[in-house]
């Protein structure tokens, strides 16, 4: 083609054109709410944090507890839901006052100057592998910070996002903590498969010099180097007995209630196939210790088999013989949605009586795909440990979380990422309601984050202990596909969470060799 | 004796014959030709020799011993050395590398107290290729890089060479000038080298070689010095007869 | 011969049955043998086959009718299958419908497309070249179907037949749509094994690319029976695609390694025989069926039954007879007088790297409109891994750019050191074991040359690919190979000269300096006999052999010094960042876009050289603009230009195959499009020596055959009796 150069050229200019008017999307995206103006009184006190009143008449929640919840619930202020505007509504007798107005403020660290605080939210999105992938956590953060700065600010201050894109690779995961370090506060909302060398995350010089890290409010945190970094506080509870060194027994807990709830209302006799995601060593041993517990529980597994991602449909119908030369009637994935998905729909080729076999997934087949393969996921039971997206009413931070990120079923890792914000947002509170808002120091908010025991989103989520990397949410709430949508199956009341220490079960093993044992 | 011998050789590709038993002997000191009309089988006939092809039945004999079975690196190592009719030089390296790959490939068996630089620049000049010595042979003419296939082949010091169709690209003056060099050639090494022919080229041929055999068909039609072969019934009709034209040569001579 | 095989081939196969049963023993499962479970996996093991057979029906149809081996086949059916997607699921369409407008009207566009503006002009490249450009349009496609779909919500492909119905098996069911699926890929088989052998259009396509003269001669029309060609092609990838999402789910690469297994059902089918390609495919099928049926390998061989393609492609590939030596090629755009660089001129040329990238890093340099500053831990962090990677594509230029050989496991031989490092040096660091890694890597890079080697240059090319997709499922991932992460370093940083290189801006002076040595090792290597005698064979094996050079040891020794470059290489890749993820860290992938790179590179050093260092520097420098510059644009075109820049080389190496970047040698007139006149500078030194086709002649009528013998034998217009593919010699 005599012209073929002349399109090359063309393309070439196009492209140009078409990255000067994208551009990179390296800043927050949020608009700013307006500030309050900074005050010129000399009021002094810092308490921000008006109701020390019950939060949960507030939240209009109840959580059934079983265990004790922790005096920081009423201690610690949660503010986040109070507007300023509340303030006027809760305590009708104090006058207006806006302490912000009545401090100068300060750049007291690094990420934060007078009138910002700027944190940084990192997620695997721009992989060829999986574009795109956790986009849904750069969407939770930034929602959460307009959200945070239409209500005022945090520490009198707008939130600033910046965003930085892991795409599934160590040396990009490394090179976000790094630019976490120079120019963040702190990590919110982390979602990165490969976060493999944590150095400098760990080590990061402070404002002053001192190398304590960077507060990583993550929501993932999949390896040992992450799940034991010292500044890392991970929404998800990995549950990971720390330090580790890779091999080698290690302590873990897991959740059973669920599997014990089936064995008391549905059927006692639970036997059947496990399967475990066997792409990494650390899918492995993160998934085996559940498979003990729930034998620890009383379910028998004919099988546990490992599959990857590249596992074919038809393959499952190896899983679907083993089924039937067992009769079982249990069938759990540790594995993602799409692993139920293939297993169903393999089952429904050839023939097996679907209705006979309890299927259960984790909280990953909580996604609108999942949803949309019709009547061959009917009956799905699936699992989380915070209250589903739909009780809007029955929660006030899960209905701003909604509100907020725009859908009515974002992925899971969005309402991860969100909780990750709330958490710093709590802590952050708690340190300017002590010091003030000159008071926040990345040595401070490690010090607030280690001390923070119980601590449950406003609500929304169960509570977890933050002041240790070893234990997990001793909380579920059991729903199942029905009619083609997820209902809640117990607790039964919607806004409640079935919690108790009954529900956890520790145990320590070599989880590497109890796989393929 | 014959220095190089082919005997009673098949090709078959599939259901193609591409020789059907022929027998070539190519006596040392002399330039020994083979010629046909083409697609005769003169360059498969060179693969079998050389070893490019594994013939399906018949035997290659190099002073005496039996070399069928040899590989194609063995039988250079004894020193058989070709050019191609299509050409085959090392079309990124210069004129003077493509010499000295050669060189140096023999240095230790051939040329041993000598150097390589020398000995490659002493090929070139034999050519007449001295003053292109640096110049890519991909760029050079089609004849001036049969020449350097020429010198490359010399360099392996072989005793016997064989040649195809060595003219083809060259004009009147540099032919003559290759026969002449053959001719030095053959007369210098005495006993010690043979020469194998492939032509079109008839003055050529006739002029330079001592014994012809003529190939049709893969079969060998005629063997004889260039002036019995030139009046053989049989070689006229292979190369001029044909029903299909026969009206189109109805006027040329008989 | 026994069964057909010739003797050392029936020992192989017999030895190979005899670790299968071994293997199969020892990893018995304990699930109750029952008739059922056997028809049941069995049937599961022949529709699996028939996926596969569909794309093996593809690339064998395409390579016997184009001559091109289309690494792009699965990449096409991942893009058929995303648009069937959207057409059906997403906007709506009937399935049928959807089905025939990208079946019937996209794909053959595509197929059309290609060859027009693309495959047409590699007819008479090398091997290098029309693999790399079919790798580059795989990695182009898979990127463009990233970009419009993008990962975050999972989707799926809906059975064209329904999956609930089926014929009744005991308990069991075998559901329509598999059973007609695997109707249609055996009828497709007989259908293109009927079109190649016993139709006229199916004789002239393949004719085309045995003799293309005697084809146009006898009346074809060679342009657009190649037309032809790969629009059946891309039709057949396209329906594959279609059909085997469902089953694999619509993920890209997911889609995209179904390829490999293709190939090693087309291998065992010699890539020309389609019927033993559909046994193949139904073979690997069966295997991987009942191998997860009955055997459990244990957590450290959790992938080995995904390796059975990639292991009977290397048994097929030992199997195979004898070597032909290949003809040699024309090389195109040839220099008058080639220019070696001297051996001091790479003396000093180390010494420029090694400033450079010092000032650079040091922020020394400032380029008036914008001073970029010292590099901070962010920049130097991704110019390490960035010089990783170069150093690695560093190895390939012997290989690829000299002796114009293929090494698709760069990666994996760069893992291979690594390992051997990490055993050698444990927990020290030291870093006087980094030549012993290479050393010792070199008899690996033989090995797997060594087999292959025989053979051509296709085979020898997916051989590699079948070792590196060997090496990522069953050595890597194993506990012995590389420990499981934990909180610290599994590789610990490096100790040399009493220094211990542990933060990165020493790192990165140490990653340059190695890789300047290398280079200037590599400016000696080419004007040494050794460079001299690879390219020789690369130009031509056969004159080679005539002159006694060892053809097939002369390609082991190149790939023995590729791996032992890349072993050491590996030793810096995996230090970067201390820790490996087993699975995705030696993944086939990635080398992928390197050997793009280096095959766009071309084959001078010194711009090679300067190419592969360029990316590192071009990043750390990219993250200063980010940073310093107010030039959001400029980032955003760095993005596009790593996405899609290897891809895109690639493809102007269709112009100028000896590598793009080369042509800049020759200055950048002949690419800007206004500059006919020097493009005409070189067709004029090209038409020397190329004549034209006789299909350009603009001869109307078609020959006889008888015609045409008796032409050629007066005239000589063809070629002598010779296969396409070389001379096949009687022992190499």
């Amino acid at each position: 083609m005599k012209h073929f150069r002349w399109l090359i050229c063309l393309l070439a200019v196009l492209a140009l054109v078409a990255a000067a008017c994208g551009g990179n999307d390296d800043d927050d995206s949020g608009a700013p709410a307006p500030v309050e103006a900074p005050g010129e009184s000399a009021g002094d006190d810092m308490d921000e944090d008006m109701d020390d009143e019950d939060m949960d008449e507030d939240m209009g929640d109840d959580i059934e507890d079983d265990i004790d919840m922790d005096e920081d619930m009423g201690d610690g202020a949660m503010d986040d839901d109070m507007d300023d505007s509340d303030v006027g509504q809760a305590d009708p007798e104090e006058p207006e006052v806006d302490p912000c107005e009545a401090v100068d403020l300060e750049a007291t660290e690094v990420g934060i100057t007078s009138d910002t605080i700027t944190v940084l939210v990192m997620a695997d999105v721009g992989s060829p592998l999986s574009p795109g992938l956790f986009q849904g956590s750069m969407d939770g953060i930034n929602a959460w910070a307009d959200h945070v700065n239409a209500e005022g600010g945090l520490a009198c201050r707008q939130v600033e996002v910046v965003e930085h894109d892991s795409a599934i690779n160590p040396t990009e995961t490394t090179n976000g903590f790094l630019v976490a370090c120079e120019s963040a506060f702190a990590l919110v909302g982390t979602t990165a498969l490969f976060a493999l060398d944590t150095v400098d995350l760990q080590t990061c010089p402070d404002a002053e010099g001192n190398e304590i890290g960077v507060p990583d409010f993550t929501y993932i945190a999949t390896e040992p180097p992450h799940q034991c970094s010292v500044v890392t506080f991970a929404t998800s509870r990995p549950n990971s007995e720390c330090p580790y060194s890779g091999s080698g027994p290690r302590t873990v807990q897991s959740q059973v209630g669920h599997v014990q709830w089936i064995m008391d209302n549905i059927n006692s006799d639970l036997r059947g196939l496990f399967l475990v995601p066997s792409d990494l060593p650390s899918t492995i041993t993160s998934v085996m210790p559940q498979v003990r517990a729930m034998e620890s529980a009383g379910v028998e597994f004919h099988s546990v088999p490992g599959i990857s991602g590249f596992t074919t449909q038809s393959e499952f119908g190896a899983f679907i013989q083993i089924m039937r030369d067992n009769n079982s009637n249990f069938a759990y994935t540790g594995s993602d949605d799409q692993s139920m998905l293939k297993w169903r729909s393999e089952a429904e080729a050839q023939g097996l009586d679907a209705d006979s076999i309890i299927w259960m997934c984790t909280l990953s087949c909580y996604t609108p795909g999942f949803l949309e393969a019709g009547d061959v996921v009917e009956g799905t039971y699936s699992w989380g440990w915070y209250l589903p997206f739909d009780e809007v009413e029955q929660n006030q931070e899960l209905a701003d979380f909604i509100e907020a990120i725009g859908t009515d079923f974002p992925p899971a890792w969005a309402a991860g990422a969100w909780a990750g914000g709330v958490l710093f947002e709590q802590i952050v509170n708690d340190i300017v309601a002590e010091s003030g808002p000159n008071g926040l120091t990345r040595q401070a908010v490690l010090d607030q984050a280690r001390s923070v025991t119980s601590f449950d989103v406003n609500g929304w989520w169960g509570p977890a202990d933050y002041s240790t990397t070893q234990n997990i949410i001793p909380c579920f709430v059991l729903l199942q596909v029905q009619d083609g949508a997820f209902v809640r199956v117990h607790p039964e009341e919607r806004g409640e969470l079935a919690c108790g220490a009954e529900n956890v079960v520790e145990s320590t093993r070599d989880w590497a060799a109890e796989f393929g044992g | 004796m014959a220095l190089l011998e082919a005997e009673r050789v098949v090709m078959r590709f599939g259901g193609v014959v591409a020789l059907d038993d022929a027998s070539v002997d190519v006596g040392p000191g002399e330039v020994t030709g083979l010629i046909g009309p083409n697609g005769a089988g003169k360059t498969t006939l060179f693969n079998v020799i050389t070893g490019l092809l594994a013939p399906t039945s018949g035997t290659v004999r190099f002073d005496g011993a039996d070399i069928t079975r040899k590989s194609v690196a063995q039988r250079s190592q004894l020193g058989v050395a070709r050019t191609f009719q299509k050409l085959e030089a090392f079309n990124s390296l210069s004129a003077f590398d493509n010499v000295r790959v050669s060189v140096e490939q023999n240095h230790r068996s051939k040329w041993r107290h000598r150097r390589v630089s020398e000995v490659a620049h002493e090929m070139l000049g034999k050519v007449g290729l001295g003053d292109v010595a640096d110049v890519t042979v991909g760029t050079l003419p089609t004849g001036s890089a049969r020449l350097v296939e020429l010198a490359r082949a010399l360099a392996c010091r072989p005793r016997v060479l064989l040649l195809d169709e060595p003219s083809s690209g060259l004009n009147e003056e540099e032919t003559s000038s290759v026969g002449e060099m053959l001719l030095e050639l053959v007369a210098d090494e005495g006993n010690d080298l043979a020469v194998l022919l492939v032509e079109h080229d008839m003055s050529f041929v006739m002029g330079v070689c001592a014994r012809i055999h003529v190939l049709d068909f893969g079969k060998v039609i005629a063997v004889g010095t260039p002036l019995e072969v030139q009046s053989d019934a049989a070689v006229r009709a292979a190369y001029l007869g044909g029903d299909e034209f026969r009206g189109a040569y109805a006027g040329a001579d008989g | 011969m026994i069964l057909g095989l010739r003797l050392p081939v029936a020992l192989a196969a017999l030895a190979a049955a005899v670790a299968a049963v071994v293997i199969a023993v020892f990893n018995w499962k304990g699930a109750p043998v029952t008739g059922q479970t056997f028809l049941v996996t069995t049937y599961i093991g022949l529709f699996l086959g028939a996926l596969w057979a569909m794309y093996a029906t593809g690339l064998v149809v395409v390579y016997t009718t184009t001559g091109v081996f289309n690494f792009a086949q699965g990449a096409i059916g991942v893009f058929a299958a995303f648009l069937y997607w959207e057409l059906h699921v997403n906007r709506g369409w009937h399935s049928v419908l959807a089905l025939v407008v990208v079946v019937g009207m996209f794909a053959p566009t595509l197929g059309v497309l290609l060859d027009i503006v693309i495959m047409r002009r590699l007819r008479t490249a090398s091997l290098v070249v029309q693999l790399m450009v079919t790798v580059a349009i795989m990695v182009l496609l898979l990127s463009v179907v990233g970009d419009i779909w993008e990962a975050d919500t999972a989707r799926r492909v809906p059975y064209l037949f329904g999956i609930e119905n089926g014929i009744d098996l005991g308990p069991s069911q075998l559901p329509w749509h598999r059973l007609i699926v695997f109707l249609v890929a055996v009828a497709i088989a007989v259908a293109m094994r009927y079109l190649l052998r016993r139709t006229r259009i199916g004789t002239a396509m393949r004719a085309v690319v045995d003799n293309r003269e005697l084809a146009a001669l006898n009346g074809a029309r060679p342009n657009v029976v190649s037309s032809t060609s790969w629009a059946l092609g891309s039709m057949l990838g396209a329906l594959g695609g279609i059909l085997i999402a469902p089953e694999l789910g619509l993920d890209p690469a997911t889609l995209n390694n179904v390829v490999i297994i293709a190939f090693a059902a087309a291998a065992f089918g010699a890539l020309r025989n389609l019927p033993m390609a559909v046994v193949g495919a139904m073979l690997i099928g069966l295997l991987r069926a009942h191998t997860g049926a009955w055997l459990d390998f244990g957590p450290d061989y959790r992938f080995a039954h995904l390796a059975i393609a990639p292991l009977l492609l290397l048994f097929v590939v030992i199997a195979l007879p004898q070597a032909r030596l290949e003809v040699g090629r024309l090389a195109h755009n040839l220099r008058r007088h080639e220019r070696f660089t001297k051996w001091w001129e790479g003396l000093i040329g180390c010494g420029v790297i090694i400033l450079v990238a010092v000032a650079l890093s040091g922020g020394w340099l400032d380029f008036g409109v914008w001073d970029p500053g010292a590099w901070g831990s962010r920049e130097l962090n991704s110019a390490n891994e960035a010089m990783a990677l170069a150093l690695i594509g560093l190895s390939l230029v012997p290989l690829i750019g000299w002796a114009g050989q293929i090494n698709f496991a760069p990666l994996a031989f760069a893992g291979f050191g690594a390992f051997v490092y990490l055993k050698l040096a444990g927990d020290t660091g030291n870093g006087y074991w980094i030549p012993l890694v290479g050393l010792l890597c070199a008899p690996l890079g033989a090995l797997v040359a060594l087999p292959a080697a025989r053979l051509r240059g296709l085979y020898l090319a997916l051989m590699t690919m079948a070792f590196a997709q060997a090496m990522s499922l069953i050595f890597f991932p194993h506990s012995w190979v590389l420990p499981t992460i934990g909180v610290g370093r599994q590789f610990p940083h490096i100790e040399m000269f009493g220094v211990t290189f542990d933060d990165r801006r020493g790192f990165f002076l140490l990653i340059v300096s190695v890789f300047a040595v290398f280079v200037f090792g590599l400016v000696l290597l080419r004007r040494s006999r050794y460079g001299r005698r690879w390219m020789a064979v690369n130009d031509s094996q056969a004159a080679s052999a005539t002159l006694g050079i060892p053809v097939v040891w002369t390609k082991v020794v190149v790939y023995a010094l590729s791996a032992a470059m890349a072993g050491i290489a590996g030793v810096f890749w995996a230090t970067v960042s201390g820790n490996v993820d087993s699975v995705q860290g030696f993944d086939l992938l990635i080398g992928f876009n390197i050997v793009l790179l280096v095959a766009a590179a071309g084959v001078s050093i010194p711009v090679a050289g300067i190419f592969l260092i360029f990316i590192p520097l071009f990043t750390g420098l990219g993250h200063r603009l980010e940073d310093t510059g107010n030039v959001d644009f400029l980032v955003t075109l760095l993005d596009i230009t790593t996405t899609y820049g290897p891809g895109m080389l690639v493809l102007g190496m269709v112009f100028n195959p000896r590598g793009a970047i080369f042509e800049m040698g020759r200055g950048f007139s002949p690419m800007l499009p206004w500059r006919g006149d020097a493009r005409a500078e070189i067709a004029a030194e090209n038409a020397q020596k190329r004549e034209p086709e006789i299909g350009e002649l603009g001869i109307e009528r078609p020959f006889t055959p008888e015609e045409v013998v008796a032409l050629d034998r007066r005239l000589g217009i063809l070629d002598d009796v010779v296969p396409k593919e070389g001379y096949g010699a009687a022992r190499s």
